[in-house]
């Protein structure tokens, strides 16, 4: 497997279930793109406000959470943190409702790509957000779709080397205290056991976040065959060889277009050049009536008639010469 | 003993009645003779999406996904052609009945439709949609060409061939005289008929060239257009009439009107048309498409078969002017052409004999 570069993007948005999730999955990426100077926005769809007390020293864990999330955004250098403040744990109960704030969000920021949790996150909220993801691919939607892995691992088609931000990435994750039950060292370790897990497709030491990155439309059953590698879904395959036929169809019709286009200019061209020739042709044939002229004639035999009637060193040529060197000077 | 079968076809049959509507009720009808309740599964299910830059393959693909939901409740599932493609592979058990082996369809039409279409009907239509329809189901076809193409261009094999049939109680001949009162058409004239879509892969361009001919000039033209045709695109000729948006049931009428039958198709699965007209004892003269490659084996209606057309319609078109004075000159030619047409379709091409085939092929024993 290939390691890749960032997707382009001019807008970013990463969709986080929870605050620190945007941290495990896609921390160091987040860091490439603002390293780059590239705008990245934080949903924060629910504030995680049920960590029961007794995990943590705080009276109000939703503020503190949130204030977590802010911090970790500035190491990030993450732009735009918005709380839409869905209940945590609920999320499931509300996935239209949150389809339409995203829907909303990702057109006032432009975003050119979304980052969500993928399906196969074991956790319900990271389902129901994976979902609410799922829906924009099924219904056409301009921005790409970008799968992290939090949970669990994924199949992948983007491996994005971390190991030069990954130092940003720990400390994002370790501004969670609260929100990681005052052992944010634990899970720094195991962000990094899942991100140094993919050495083994990346075959070269370093640290890397893998994604599925969607840039077409398809289908829910299309989706979940793809990740689970198609292995009990026929009738996807073939859908599959249906929009490759289909594809190159259109492909056949467009570059058919260009090639009548051509044939056209081609059929002007040589109408020109036949019209250019025939001007020519035109042109040659009055030099040739000029030529069978009286006047033509008598100028293109002047020299041997002249030699003929005054050869050179008689009288009469010398007189002629004189004359002619006379009218010359009269001219200057 | 089946309870209840599912068909998936184009369209609805009691909305849209083309041939191959008529075809799907009186499948319809056999299958509720036996007591077998009937659900239809159509295009007009499925809700045109992007999934597919052309519409109507990805309507036919999902509509098979569409009954993929719902396949448990059925003893048998029969599709006609590549529609509900997307069923794939059955799991109820299911009957694919060919109508046209589309790549075939392609190779005939190839000299007068543009690259791109061609591509679509051999490559989209043919080696995918209807290749792949034919996988783990039975395979019935409404023709032995069919069939035979099915097998040369896809590798298909066990095809069983029911012929499709007409239903001769309908398409019989009656008084000439009365239908031509009640179609307005001349009854003194000499008439011939064309029946079909007005374009180059039904030979529109050999019509257009004999009915333009200065030998044929007193023939009266009836002209029945099917769907989809721009009447506008016929030639502009005094003695001719065009009818459209006739319903299949009623084209008897035009057939019974007409002296003959000109037909010059470069492509036919079956040919309805032909079998049809026949059945009303009206001769037809046609190109070896179709039916016609059975039935016009022999004389005297071998006297009417046009070769397949090639690159040169002019040679066609000739020939048929030539078939055409033939018939026109002896009377008696005629009606022994017509008798010997409507007999061999009683014989082998009649609703009673389809009936028969098609219930035992689907397993439905009387």
């Amino acid at each position: 497997m290939t390691v890749h570069e960032l997707p382009p993007a001019k807008k970013v948005l990463i969709l986080t279930p929870h605050p620190d999730d945007e941290s495990f999955g896609c921390g160091g990426t987040i860091a490439l793109y603002t390293s780059k100077g590239i705008e990245v926005n934080l949903a924060v769809i629910s504030s995680g406000e049920s960590i029961p007390k007794k995990f943590t020293g705080v009276n109000d864990i939703l503020k503190a959470r949130e204030d977590e999330t802010l911090e970790a955004s500035k190491v990030l250098g993450i732009n735009n943190v918005y709380f839409l403040g869905f209940p945590d744990g609920s999320l499931a109960l509300y996935k239209d409702d949150i389809g339409v704030r995203l829907s909303k969000l990702i057109n006032d920021i432009e975003a050119d790509i979304i980052f969500a949790p993928s399906p196969f996150d074991n956790h319900d909220d990271h389902i129901a957000l994976s979902e609410i993801a799922i829906k924009f691919i099924e219904t056409g939607c301009a921005f790409k779709v970008a799968f992290y892995e939090v949970y669990g691992t994924i199949r992948f088609n983007l491996l994005i080397d971390v190991s030069n931000v990954l130092a940003i990435k720990e400390s994002a994750i370790r501004k969670y205290h609260y929100s990681l039950f005052e052992q944010p060292e634990l899970f720094v370790e195991s962000v990094r056991g899942l991100n140094r897990f993919r050495t083994f497709h990346a075959r070269q030491a370093g640290y890397y976040e893998a994604f599925w990155l969607v840039s077409g439309r398809m289908t829910k059953s299309e989706i979940y065959s793809w990740l689970t590698y198609g292995l009990d879904e026929p009738a996807i395959k073939f859908l599959s060889k249906l929009k490759a036929v289909d594809k190159l169809l259109v492909e056949i019709d467009k570059k058919n277009q260009i090639l009548q286009l051509r044939e056209a200019e081609i059929s002007e061209a040589i109408k020109a050049k036949t019209k250019a020739f025939a001007e020519v042709s035109e042109l040659k044939s009055k030099i040739e009536a000029m030529e069978k002229s009286l006047l033509w004639r008598f100028g293109s035999k002047y020299y041997a008639m002249r030699d003929r009637i005054l050869p050179e060193g008689s009288f009469q040529r010398n007189i002629y010469n004189h004359l002619l060197k006379c009218l010359k000077k009269g001219q200057t | 003993m089946y309870k209840k079968a599912a068909i998936i076809t184009a369209f609805n049959p009691y909305h849209f009645k083309g041939g191959i509507e008529t075809y799907i009720i009186q499948l319809i009808a056999l299958l509720r003779d036996h007591k077998i309740d009937v659900d239809l599964y159509t295009l007009d299910l499925i809700k045109n999406d992007t999934n597919l830059f052309n519409g109507f393959a990805e309507k036919i693909y999902f509509l098979g996904r569409k009954f993929a939901e719902s396949d448990i409740g059925y003893d048998i599932v029969i599709a006609n052609s590549f529609y509900g493609a997307g069923y794939f592979p059955p799991r109820a058990r299911a009957f694919n009945i060919y109508h046209s082996c589309h790549a075939a369809f392609a190779d005939a039409i190839k000299d007068v439709v543009s690259e791109n279409t061609y591509f679509e009907l051999r490559y989209l239509y043919g080696e995918l949609l209807e290749s792949v329809s034919g996988y783990d189901r039975t395979l019935l076809s409404v023709s032995e060409n069919v069939a035979d193409e099915l097998r040369r261009y896809y590798g298909l094999s066990d095809i069983k061939v029911i012929n499709s049939c007409v239903n001769t109680n309908i398409f019989k001949k009656f008084d000439k005289q009365e239908a031509r009162k009640k179609l307005f058409i001349p009854e003194d004239a000499y008439v011939a008929l064309y029946v079909g879509r007005w374009d180059k892969t039904k030979g529109c361009d050999i019509m257009e060239e004999v009915m333009t001919s200065r030998l044929l000039q007193d023939i009266y033209w009836v002209i029945v257009l099917g769907t989809g045709t721009d009447k506008n695109l016929l030639p502009k000729i005094h003695n001719m009439r065009i009818f459209e948006e006739i319903e299949h049931d009623r084209v008897v009428e035009f057939y019974n009107a007409a002296d003959f039958v000109l037909f010059p198709s470069r492509y036919e699965s079956f040919g309805y048309v032909i079998a049809e007209a026949l059945a009303c004892e009206v001769p037809v003269i046609t190109t070896n498409v179709g039916v016609a490659q059975a039935i016009y084996k022999d004389y005297p209606l071998k006297m009417l078969l046009l070769p397949a057309v090639s690159d040169n319609s002019g040679a066609i078109a000739d020939l048929c002017i030539e078939k055409i004075l033939l018939t026109k000159e002896d009377i008696e030619l005629r009606k022994a052409l017509g008798s010997e047409g409507r007999s061999v379709i009683e014989k082998n091409y009649s609703l009673a004999k389809w009936h028969v085939q098609m219930a035992k092929a689907l397993g439905i024993y009387i």
